[in-house]
């Protein structure tokens, strides 16, 4: 489940982790029978999928040295997106959710032309004021989207009607099964991605954009097409988002906190490996809201801040690069 | 019409002027060697030509067109390519992963299209620069001659008309330098323009078919390496710096 | 008018920040949140002991100054790219200290009312609430002496050069990790001292800073590094851009202005600016 080889040597430290991405996926595919009849926790588990797909979203910017502190811009796009569609729009949500998906994608192009050519830190910046720029957008153009009230009724994606099938997956479980396949399109994206040249492109500008342009790669070009494609699912997470809860708000839909989740989740999991940021997200949601709520209220900032802290400091590749760093020490250099 | 002609070039930074109206030609089939103290803005040369910089003003022409305005990665897809002084290849990558971004990306007419070929290719190239051995390896456990190869490696697998090689010579062993120098005897024989900017003033005699000298900007001096070398211009501009 | 003196305030905001960036090279981006820190520390100081916020900014500046100070050996084991990493450790830190905040002081808007501030006065033909022309008369000053620390003591004089060429202060015999020390010390003095001031113009929450590190952000870029006039300038300027934005189109468009003027002032200064010339 590695993004990168390092040495080009087959090790059995891959075989470990595509076992358990296996297990994971098996897991993830029966989650609703699993947990029913309980509502709230196919809820969690949805939510979980949600982040996952930001969280993934967000990792395939950083495979290109990008570090965006604005998703919340795409998240936020695509939840207003779909919703305005379906409500106002009656349109079936279903449609609305691949559109705003791809309005979302359209903004990541203007978000390459805008920060195209900054590197590094400024180009995290730029995506700070991004994010900003389009909550206060939200929150005052209310002829569009209420402003601080928000839209509420959004529609919801189709519930299963009771009994029947409902009694084995949960009437919620199309919210679930969405998120899953939305999921698994990222994924499927990204390790295509990651096999194609334009993985190779992503890298190398990550180590030095000025040493790919010079090999002959569009350095603005391969940007724009990471920054739609991260647009694209980033903004379906959104989009899930608002039907699920079927409201949205400035707060909720454009919060810096959704553009902080997605950097603590993907590299706390490793934002190097495919399934890392989804590791992230499962760790730190549902660590957060099954253990940490209970003890600590509101606290969620600290667990959100120390593990970015953590991370930095003493896990540079995430959990998954520690347990990586762990199989490899134990089997001996490889 | 020369292959590459640079028309005036000239390159301020700031107040100071690394570059001043200098105008060149390069052929193909032909290896010009660029000389002259630090500073007198070789490396600003190759950055005009290659594309990290804009000039201040002049022209760079290819071919007949006017590439001034070409952004770096354009210019490498039109046949131009460039080692870099400070090695800086993708260190996280393994060597074949290096090589074989430029096939893919940088050599539209025979490059590959498929990852996999690439790499292959990738193998044969740095085979031809003695690296094989570490193709699979990531660029940072290399020494600093092994990256100066694996920059020309770089350069070359992109099968540019033009070669812009930077001090590749600095830290080679005397084989690994006969060798290198051997290539690129090999790559005008082939047809490749070579532009060279070297220290080592005795390869320069063995392999260049002129010499270009450059001091505080200008082209001071422009011939046959012997006379380039003994003209009174170049002696008073390296006057104090031990030749080799 | 009321732009202008906001500017100034402005500056003396973004002046920490300024600090450990120019030389450090450490994007501070939890440089808000210590300055709602010394708010905090103020209001306190204000609602239990009558303490004029003027009066209180040098014991504001104290948590914020020993938290910058502590962070010092955390940033030295950040790896490479720096730059990147420095910013996404100082994030992590940005939140925890929003999360003590919200611990020690709960979630409550909180604002400094001084008795006689909001007294009108008038200047220049223009009435001005007094309070906030002594903020940005105290700004001045600090921001003066400031400038004269950086150019006339030889201390001053060693932070301007590490933050121009570390190597070759080092060289010079300036031990940059000493240098390091203080600006961090600095610079977090002066974003919590500013905290008590910020506290009377605007109401805290404990996630109130990521207005104030966005308003440093955009003025360091443009005032560039080291320069304390290139930021009073900047900090006027944004101030009276504001100031019209919010008069021509209603209160939202300030926000969007120090946003958007980030936005362009990223584009203008962004390429190779950190990390050495091009070429």
């Amino acid at each position: 489940m590695r993004k990168e080889p390092s040495t080009g040597v087959r090790s059995p430290i891959l075989a470990t982790f595509r076992w358990a991405g296996t297990g994971g996926m098996i897991v993830a595919v029966l989650l609703p029978v699993l947990v029913a009849p309980s509502d709230y926790l196919l809820y969690l588990g949805t939510m979980t999928l949600v982040f996952s797909l930001l969280a993934e979203s967000w990792s395939l910017l950083a495979q290109a040295g990008l570090i965006s502190f604005g998703h919340a811009a795409f998240f936020g796009i695509g939840a207003y997106a779909s919703a305005l569609l379906s409500l106002r729009g009656q349109l079936s949500p279903w449609v609305s959710l691949i559109l705003a998906a791809l309005l979302a994608a359209a903004f990541g192009l203007v978000a390459a032309e805008v920060a195209g050519n900054l590197t590094g830190a400024y180009f995290s910046l730029a995506t700070l004021a991004m994010g900003e720029i389009l909550r206060v957008v939200a929150l005052h153009w209310t002829g569009l989207t209420e402003g601080a009230w928000g839209l509420v009724g959004v529609p919801g994606l189709p519930r299963l009607p009771v009994g029947g099938l409902a009694r084995l997956v949960g009437t919620r479980a199309t919210d679930y099964y969405a998120a899953l396949l939305l999921l698994a399109a990222m994924c499927r994206t990204q390790s295509w991605i990651q096999r194609a040249p334009l993985g190779l492109a992503l890298q190398a500008i990550r180590q030095g954009e000025a040493r790919a342009a010079a090999s002959g790669v569009d350095a603005r070009r391969v940007k724009r097409i990471a920054l739609a494609v991260s647009g694209l699912f980033a903004g379906g997470a959104g989009a899930l988002h608002a039907h699920i809860f079927q409201w949205v708000d400035p707060a909720s839909a454009f919060s810096i906190n959704l553009s902080v989740l997605p950097l603590i989740m993907a590299m706390f999991g490793g934002s190097r490996y495919l399934l890392g940021p989804v590791l992230g997200a499962v760790i730190l949601y549902l660590g957060n809201e099954l253990i940490f709520q209970r003890l600590a209220p509101g606290g969620h900032l600290w667990l959100y801040g120390g593990a970015v802290i953590l991370v930095i400091l003493a896990l540079p590749h995430g959990i998954l690069g520690w347990v990586e760093a762990l199989l490899e020490g134990r089997r001996g250099p490889v | 019409m020369a292959l590459c002609e640079a028309i005036g070039l000239t390159r301020r930074f700031g107040g100071n002027a690394a570059l001043q109206q200098v105008t060149l030609q390069l052929e193909p089939a032909t290896i010009v060697a660029l000389i002259g103290p630090n500073g007198s803005g070789k490396t600003t040369l190759f950055n005009l030509l290659a594309g990290q910089l804009r000039p201040s003003a002049g022209t760079v022409r290819w071919r007949g067109r006017e590439i001034t305005a070409w952004p770096p990665h354009r210019r490498c897809r039109a046949g131009i390519n460039r080692t870099f002084q400070v090695a800086q290849p993708f260190l996280d990558l393994t060597l074949s992963e290096n090589v074989a971004l430029g096939l893919l990306y940088g050599a539209p007419a025979e490059g590959a299209r498929r990852r996999r070929d690439a790499l292959e290719r990738a193998q044969e190239v740095l085979g031809e620069f003695g690296l094989a051995a570490k193709a699979a390896s990531a660029a940072w456990i290399l020494s600093l001659g092994e990256l100066k190869r694996l920059e020309l490696a770089m350069a070359v697998a992109t099968r540019p008309a033009l070669l812009l090689v930077d001090e590749v010579l600095a830290g080679q062993s005397p084989t690994a330098a006969q060798e290198i120098l051997g290539h690129l005897i090999h790559l005008r024989a082939q047809g490749v323009a070579i532009c060279l900017v070297e220290h080592r003033l005795q390869a320069l005699l063995l392999v260049a078919d002129r010499v270009v000298a450059l001091h505080q900007g200008r082209v001071i001096a422009e011939g046959r390496p012997e006379a380039v070398i003994k003209s009174p211009a170049v002696l008073e501009a390296y006057l104090g710096e031990p030749g080799e | 008018m009321g732009g202008l003196i906001t500017g100034a305030f402005y500056a003396l905001l973004a002046s920490g920040f300024a600090l450990i960036f120019g030389v450090a090279r450490i994007f501070n981006l939890a440089h808000g949140d210590l300055v709602v820190l010394g708010a905090y520390v103020g209001e306190h100081l204000w609602r239990v002991a009558g303490w004029s916020p003027i009066l209180a900014m040098p014991l504001a500046a104290l948590p914020a100054m020993l938290l910058a100070v502590a962070a010092r050996p955390l940033l030295a084991r950040v790896g490479e790219p720096f730059v990147l990493r420095s910013i996404v450790l100082t994030f992590g830190a940005s939140l925890l200290i929003q999360s003590g905040l919200q611990t020690t002081f709960t979630a409550d808007f909180r604002l400094i009312v001084p008795p006689g501030w909001d007294r009108g006065v008038s200047l220049l033909g223009v009435r001005v609430a007094g309070g906030r022309l002594l903020i940005a008369v105290t700004a001045l000053i600090i921001l003066a002496l400031l400038h004269l620390l950086f150019t006339r003591t030889f201390f001053g004089k060693s932070l301007r050069a590490v933050s121009l060429d570390r190597e070759g202060a080092a060289l010079a015999g300036i031990n940059p990790v000493w240098v390091d020390r203080v600006a961090l010390a600095l610079g977090g003095a002066l974003a919590g001292a500013t905290g008590p001031l910020f506290a009377a113009i605007q109401y805290v929450t404990p996630s109130a800073g990521i207005g104030p590190t966005l308003t440093a952000i955009v003025l360091t870029i443009f005032g560039g590094v080291g320069s304390m006039s290139g930021l009073l300038l900047g900090g006027l300027l944004l101030g009276l851009a504001e100031a019209v934005a919010a008069w021509a189109g209603g209160a939202p468009w300030r926000e969007v202005t120090s946003l958007g003027l980030l936005l362009l002032l990223l584009r203008w200064r962004g390429t190779g600016l950190v990390g050495g010339r091009a070429g």
